[in-house]
């Protein structure tokens, strides 16, 4: 937020004036913490008060990045039809208003001129490529009078100069043609700062990180031999700080007035600053700020620090550069501030004169005027991008709406007595899953729920080391439980676990010792040649070497005969025995909370399974991106098995009978499991627990979630290339399990990639609905809804950060995979195990990497909400990010009647109803049937063996 | 017997060379198929391995130990100098040239999925099979002009691949700087080439005649020991810059940034031993001279405690795994110094067996170093699993070295530094120098005034952009024809 407008308010001392422009300019920094939690946001977080259009415009030009996708993109979406004529009509009629009418030049309204620019692409290009172009196309000879008109329209009316970039030192030493100082001093910091924060990469951590960011640097660079000038002139800089022990934000000020940098440049100065060196000082702010996710935390102030470190560097190697210490060098002083010295991106009376050519031949018009010129200006790139946007998220939209209102108009039938009920994760890629549940089984019913189930815990496996945090970001969990061992099995337990330790300790030192001279030279001799056949084997045939070592694995796994030490006997909480776990009445209202949010509180079925979901797979330092982002960024399958378990627990369901009015029948079991999205297998907990009287049930249900498996897989397959679209579903569930184990995928599975709406209402309203794995489906029913409507409150004011958060980082790493993404993952490099950078070093690289973003189409989440206007503006009200995300627009909010079933999109502070196309909806007999054989995107359809009635 | 390890041996170096040649015809006229340029790579070091296990075979089985492929003569030079075009397969080269198709085999399968989809997929493939090439080249050479060839392959096909991503600057930059060391060895290689001929007239520049009689390791040099120094010396720069052996052992963590199963292969497995490789070609030259031992033992323990040193405070993993393989490389070599030295002074089939110490050490760091490469993404669960089997966070060291060792270690001993400012930088200002004094001779002969010369800037590989060609004011051609009397 470098507006002055978001400035601090100006305090007495310049250093505290100073300190909070530091802490201002942190705030451009991104938010991502260690790569080890991977924990989806909005890439502009920092730009969310900002309308989106504004937001991304604005932030391209901060950081450097693409607002939009290029218009050859939309122009090549436009001749698949995925943008139609009709889309680009409509948001150009209903952007222009009543402006579009209005001829500009006689004849030709504003409207007219702007469509032919949209539908005609325009050709651009580079100063020279134009002379090229037009010189090419003998342009002046064959239209000379237009061409002539085009050329005097472009003298008649002045070019707009864009704001000059600010420049700071090194931009200036660096137009005036001397070295990049960014460089080395990127390589210093990036070394230093990787070093102060690593959590265990390198063996001997740094030895006086206790003196803090500033001061462990200056010890450091204050003393020794430096070979180059710069260095020299740091080791300056750093004695002067020890000397005069001076703080962190007096350097800086120090620092800015050496730089000659003046007060009221403080903001862009910092801000231009922190961002060259972005991935980092991100990283140094996640870290202060949030001790308890590392192992190794740092003191409170170090990205002040950090920013002083920075001005250190900056001040040494300006000062190397400058004309009296370099002999023959020819740069005019760095030191003072002056106008920008780098050559603006104006364009040449040449390229706007072609522009306007252009796009007077697309409207049909002989002559060009100054008038004319303005308004092919006014409709500049940027701005046709943002037309093209909006027409390509209009398509999805009316899709969507399309189908949900036929949905409403043609109910689906659902089964009267469910003979099981499922509760996935609302995750989108659960969609296709409960979908082919219902086709496989037609008598089931399915339910969708943020996937920590309403048990926000610490938890501990019974194998694990540490706690991990199970729950939304937002939400700290008070309660921490661990996994224990049976009785019967603690013996075996134990003894494993001791082996475990060994072997542990074993491979670490193996890992360490060959990086030694001793150790590695007897192991690379003696050994080393035996390290072919795991390599030959992993890399040639990864599912069967999988096989090999889960079943070698057994001898030291601890045995399956576990259980959650869910209930608490002290009465308040903490980590260690006796403090574990939650009481009873804590456990039925999680309880009540999770059937509540669902509309799962009569007609249970004898059998409810709760399926938590992650992703297992190698070689990926992503891999947490891939986990359950409402368990925080982790396997969510203890999540699902204490919800088992406390519904199944007498004293739970008596209490949610007595106090809750919920009531489970005696018939009822809960059965927890665990979805892994990568390989597609189903992990079911505590089967042993199982009433006999349900054996039957549950092995035909868990027959139909296998059979569910194999489908989904094959859904997922036909996105692999590397998968042949003739594979059987069983095939396919082979080709998944292969990925999962494979140390040279790129790419295990594809994430949230496409995902695009979000459902919040009853899966009635969307039941056999085929959204090709593109909507989050959150179970709510409005009918059972308390007359404030809490549940839809607490329900949105998570399902509008996180899924929101989701679909927001995959748009921006798509539309600008190396700017707001991580580019390609190949040359990616773990470093301080905190983050990844390209190759040898250099800056962290944050969002998402392209093989996770590639076939992601980046439109605005589609949040469709079953319930009414009246509720849905006081959500707003009440909830400042629900309000903001709305208002602005970073996600497209529909509204559904619970009751007439009327559709209304939000649009400029608006429910404006919404009237189906009338194109009719496809009707197909199973999935299979529709994604058979295709690669891309699909049209929803409806899916006739879906609809419930089997019993 | 020799007929038919004749041919395999033909088909060994054959194999990958007509699969490069086909994959840059095919790449050239259009855009393949992924299946395809794969599937070509892994036939092309299939077949070669098939065809250099077979040579082993048969040769453990027949006994023979020395098997020369001579495709004749390509350049003769009167009176003396004949270019040929010479494999030579014996108990160094087969298990090298094994290893190395075995490497790029299975690396090639790896990359096959590893890359998919990428933009650069074929250009990859390519320069991969022009390195599998290359190695295979430089295993199997009978003559120094071959092993230049192959050395030279491999080179080219390494920096084109660590900048591989040259969208970016940085991996642009750091292949340039790979690029500049690997020249100065080549140049030092060629200069060797050139003096064997001058010295050892007689012969043909094949290995054989030039460096001793007998099959390896039981050669003895036919050479002087001052000729073995000077030789020997200019080769052990070539290895030092190949190998990244002090003082060029910058570059190595550097050359990080391509993907990463070519990181894998060239700089944990392949590329980086091809200097103690060399070395261990010439092994005859290392017992024949005391001085050039002693110097080789000291630079490889060198390297190996300055890589040791280093690599402990790396935070990043493929700086870690580059360093750690330094290390190792620095013992090789050090191996092939102390070898050379006791060579002489053991028994003859002590001494000449001691020379396997060193090819068993290389090769299986080889495929320790590559899986340990291949696995580096997997870092984080790596740490996780470990964790979990013990409980705890992971031990670290706890003594601490003091700031001076640690500075040293964290700066990677200025090693980049030192070269840039010592070394690039004279080096450019004198050929700025010469380019000044041309400009003036110029000037004087043209009649024109002395104009100064046109300004510049830093020298290139300090990072610095140097004054492009066009920027400099050359005179017309009329200007020219006017001036002259």
């Amino acid at each position: 937020m470098a507006d002055p407008s978001h400035a601090p308010a100006s305090a007495a001392d310049p250093l505290s004036r100073l300190s909070a422009a530091i802490d201002h300019a942190a705030h451009l920094l991104p938010a991502q913490g260690p790569i080890g939690v991977f924990i989806h946001h909005n890439t502009l977080h920092a730009f969310e008060h900002l309308p989106f259009d504004d937001a991304v415009q604005k932030a391209g030009r901060v950081f450097g990045c693409e607002p939009y996708m290029s218009e050859t993109r939309y122009h090549r979406e436009r001749t698949t039809g995925r943008i139609r004529d009709d889309d680009l009509r409509a948001v150009l009629t209903d952007d222009l208003g009543d402006r579009g009418p209005v001829e500009v030049p006689p004849g030709v309204t504003r409207w007219a001129l702007r469509f032919a620019m949209l539908t005609r692409p325009t050709w651009e290009g580079t100063a020279d490529e134009t002379r090229w172009k037009v010189a090419a196309d003998a342009i002046p000879a064959r239209h000379p009078a237009l061409w002539k008109q085009c050329l005097d329209a472009v003298t008649a009316v002045p070019a707009e100069e864009p704001p000059a970039p600010f420049a700071r030192p090194r931009d200036r030493i660096l137009a005036a043609g001397g070295p990049d100082i960014d460089l080395p001093v990127n390589e210093l910091l990036a070394r230093y700062t990787a070093t102060f924060l690593d959590q265990g990469v390198s063996h001997r951590p740094q030895p006086n990180k206790a003196a803090g960011f500033l001061r462990g640097f200056c010890e450091l660079y204050a003393r020794g031999w430096h070979v180059e000038l710069w260095r020299r002139e740091l080791a300056k800089v750093c004695r002067n700080v020890l000397s005069a022990n001076t703080p962190a934000v007096k350097s800086a000020l120090e620092s800015l007035t050496a730089l000659g940098v003046t007060e009221n440049e403080w903001d862009s100065f910092l801000g231009a600053t922190v961002l060259s060196l972005r991935g980092w000082g991100g990283m140094v702010r996640q870290v202060e700020q949030r001790a308890d996710s590392v192992h190794h935390p740092i003191t409170a102030g170090s990205f002040a620090e950090f920013v002083a470190v920075r001005l250190l560097l900056d001040r040494a190697a300006v000062a190397a550069v400058s004309p009296t210490r370099e002999r023959g060098s020819h740069h005019p002083s760095a030191a003072g501030t002056g106008p920008s010295l780098a050559p603006r991106a104006n364009e040449t009376p040449a390229q706007r004169a072609f522009a306007l050519f252009q796009a007077a031949r697309a409207v049909g018009l002989s002559a060009a005027t100054p008038e004319l010129l303005r308004e092919v200006e006014a409709f500049s790139g940027i701005e046709r991008r943002r037309l093209f946007h909006r027409a390509y998220e209009r398509r999805l939209r009316v899709r969507t709406l399309d189908a949900l209102a036929y949905r409403v108009s043609h109910p689906a039938k659902l089964p009267t007595a469910p003979t099981f009920q499922v509760v996935t994760c609302l995750d989108e890629r659960e969609e296709s899953f409960r979908r082919h549940l219902e086709e496989i089984a037609p008598d089931c019913q399915t339910f969708g729920a943020a996937g920590f189930f309403a048990v926000p815990m610490y938890y501990r496996g019974a194998a694990d080391a540490h706690f991990v945090p199970l729950c939304p970001i937002v939400i700290k969990p008070g309660h921490w439980v661990t996994e224990k061992v049976d009785d019967h099995a603690a013996g075996d337990h134990q003894m494993k676990a001791r082996q475990r330790s060994r072997l542990g300790k074993l491979w670490h030192g193996f890992h360490l010792g060959s990086r030694t001279p001793v150790v590695g030279t007897l192991m690379s001799a003696a050994v080393g040649a035996l390290a072919s056949v795991p390599l030959v084997a992993r890399v040639l045939f990864p599912r069967l070497t999988a096989k090999i070592r889960g079943s070698a694995g057994k001898v030291i796994r601890t045995p399956p005969h576990t259980t959650l030490a869910l209930e608490r006997v002290q009465p308040t909480a903490g980590d260690h025995n006796g403090f574990l776990g939650f009481s009873i009445p804590e456990m039925v209202n999680q309880g009540e909370r999770l059937l509540r949010d669902i509309g799962l509180i009569d007609g249970f079925s004898p059998l409810v399974f709760v399926l938590g979901h992650g992703s297992g797979s190698l070689n990926n330092p992503h891999k947490s991106a891939y986990d359950c982002g409402a368990c925080g960024g982790s396997p969510g399958a203890p999540n699902g098995r204490a919800a088992a378990h406390l519904l199944n627990d007498p004293r739970v369901r008596a209490g949610l009978a007595a106090d809750k009015g919920i009531h489970i029948p005696a018939g009822t079991w809960v059965v927890g499991g665990y979805h892994n999205t990568c390989n597609d297998s189903v992990t079911l907990f505590d089967t042993e627990r199982l009433p006999p009287e349900l054996v039957d049930a549950f092995s035909k249900a868990r027959a139909d979630l296998q059979a569910t498996c194999d489908r989904n897989a094959h859904e997922r397959s036909r996105r692999f290339e590397s998968c042949p679209l003739t594979a059987t579903p069983d095939e396919a569930h082979k080709h998944v399990e292969g990925r999962s184990e494979d140390l040279a995928q790129a790419r295990p599975e594809l994430g949230h990639a496409t995902n695009a709406i979000c459902v919040v209402g009853r899966r009635s309203r969307t039941r056999g609905l085929y959204f090709d794995r593109r909507a989050f489906l959150t179970s709510y029913d409005p009918t059972q809804d308390t007359p404030d409507a809490a549940v839809l409150a607490r329900t949105l004011a998570a399902v509008f950060p996180v899924c929101g958060g989701i679909n927001l980082e995959y748009l921006f790493s798509h539309t600008d995979p190396a700017g707001y993404g991580c580019g390609t993952k190949l040359p990616h490099n773990i470093t301080a195990l905190l983050g990844v950078v390209d190759g040898a070093a250099g800056d962290l690289r944050t969002g998402l990497p392209w093989q996770m973003t590639e076939i992601h189409e980046p439109v605005r989440q589609l949040t469709v909400i079953e319930t009414t206007e009246a509720v849905m503006r006081r959500l707003m009200d009440a909830n400042p990010t629900i309000g903001e995300m709305t208002r602005n627009g970073w996600v497209q909010v529909a509204l559904l009647h619970p009751d007439t079933g009327r559709i209304s999109v939000y649009d400029r502070d608006e429910f404006r109803e919404y009237t189906p196309s009338g194109e009719p909806l496809r009707r197909v007999r199973t999935s299979a049937e529709w994604y058979g054989g295709r690669r891309e995107h699909l049209e929803f359809v409806e899916i006739a063996s879906a609809e419930g009635g089997r019993a | 017997m020799n007929d038919v390890i004749y041919w395999l041996g033909v088909v060994a170096v054959a194999a990958p060379t007509a699969v490069t040649l086909l994959l840059a015809v095919v790449v050239l006229l259009g855009r393949p198929p992924e299946w395809f340029t794969h599937r070509l790579l892994q036939c092309g070091t299939v077949i070669g391995l098939l065809a250099v296990v077979g040579v082993l075979v048969l040769m453990l089985v027949s006994g023979e130990r020395d098997v020369k492929v001579n495709l004749g003569t390509w350049v003769h030079v009167p009176p003396n100098y004949h270019f040929q075009l010479e494999f030579l397969f014996d108990r160094l080269s087969v298990p090298f040239a094994a290893l190395s198709l075995l490497l790029c085999g299975v690396i090639g399968a790896f990359a096959a999925r590893y890359m998919h989809r990428e933009p650069g997929f074929h250009r990859f493939f390519l320069l991969f099979a022009l390195f599998a090439t290359g190695m295979t080249a430089a295993a199997v050479a009978g003559s120094v002009e071959t092993l230049f060839a192959g050395w030279e392959l491999v080179g080219l096909s390494s920096v084109l691949l660590i900048g591989f991503f040259h969208e970016r600057p940085a991996p642009v930059r750091n292949g340039f700087r790979v690029w500049v060391v690997y020249r100065a060895a080549d140049a030092a290689l060629l200069l060797a080439a050139i003096l064997t001929h001058l010295m050892v007239k007689e012969h043909d520049g094949d290995f054989h005649h030039l460096l001793g009689s007998g099959a390896w390791p039981y050669e003895a040099a036919t050479v002087e020991p001052w000729q073995a120094t000077v030789i020997g010396g200019l080769l052990l720069f070539a290895a030092a810059g190949k190998s990244a052996l002090l003082p060029f052992s910058g570059w190595l963590p550097r050359a990080m940034e391509g993907p990463t199963p070519s990181s894998a292969v060239f700089y944990g497995a392949l590329s980086v031993h091809l200097g103690a490789f060399l070395l261990l070609r010439v092994s005859p030259l290392f017992e024949k001279s005391v001085p050039l031992a002693s110097v080789t033992l000291a630079l490889g323990l060198c390297t190996a405690v300055y890589a040791a040193v280093v690599g402990r405070v790396q935070t990043d993993i493929k700086s870690v795994l580059s360093f750690a393989s330094l290390t190792q490389v620095g013992i090789i070599v050090a191996e092939i110094g102390l070898c050379g030295l006791l060579g002489g002074q053991l028994p003859d089939s002590w001494g000449e067996a001691l020379w396997y110490v060193p090819l068993v050490h290389l090769i299986g760091h080889a495929c320790l170093r590559t899986l340990q490469f291949v696995r580096a993404p997997s870092l984080l669960l790596d740490y996780k699993a470990v964790e979990n089997a013990i409980g705890d966070k992971l031990p670290r060291a706890t003594a601490t070295p003091g700031l001076g060792l640690y500075r040293f270690a964290l700066d990677r001993g200025h090693l980049d530094a030192l070269l840039s400012e010592y070394v690039a930088r004279p080096f450019v200002a004198l050929f700025r120098s010469f380019d000044r004094l041309e400009g003036k001779w110029a000037d004087w002969l043209n009649g024109t005034p002395g104009d100064t010369a046109p300004p510049s800037v830093g020298g290139g590989l300090a990072g610095r952009p140097t004054a492009s060609p066009s920027s400099l004011p050359h005179p017309s051609p009329a200007e020219l024809t006017e001036t002259r009397p």
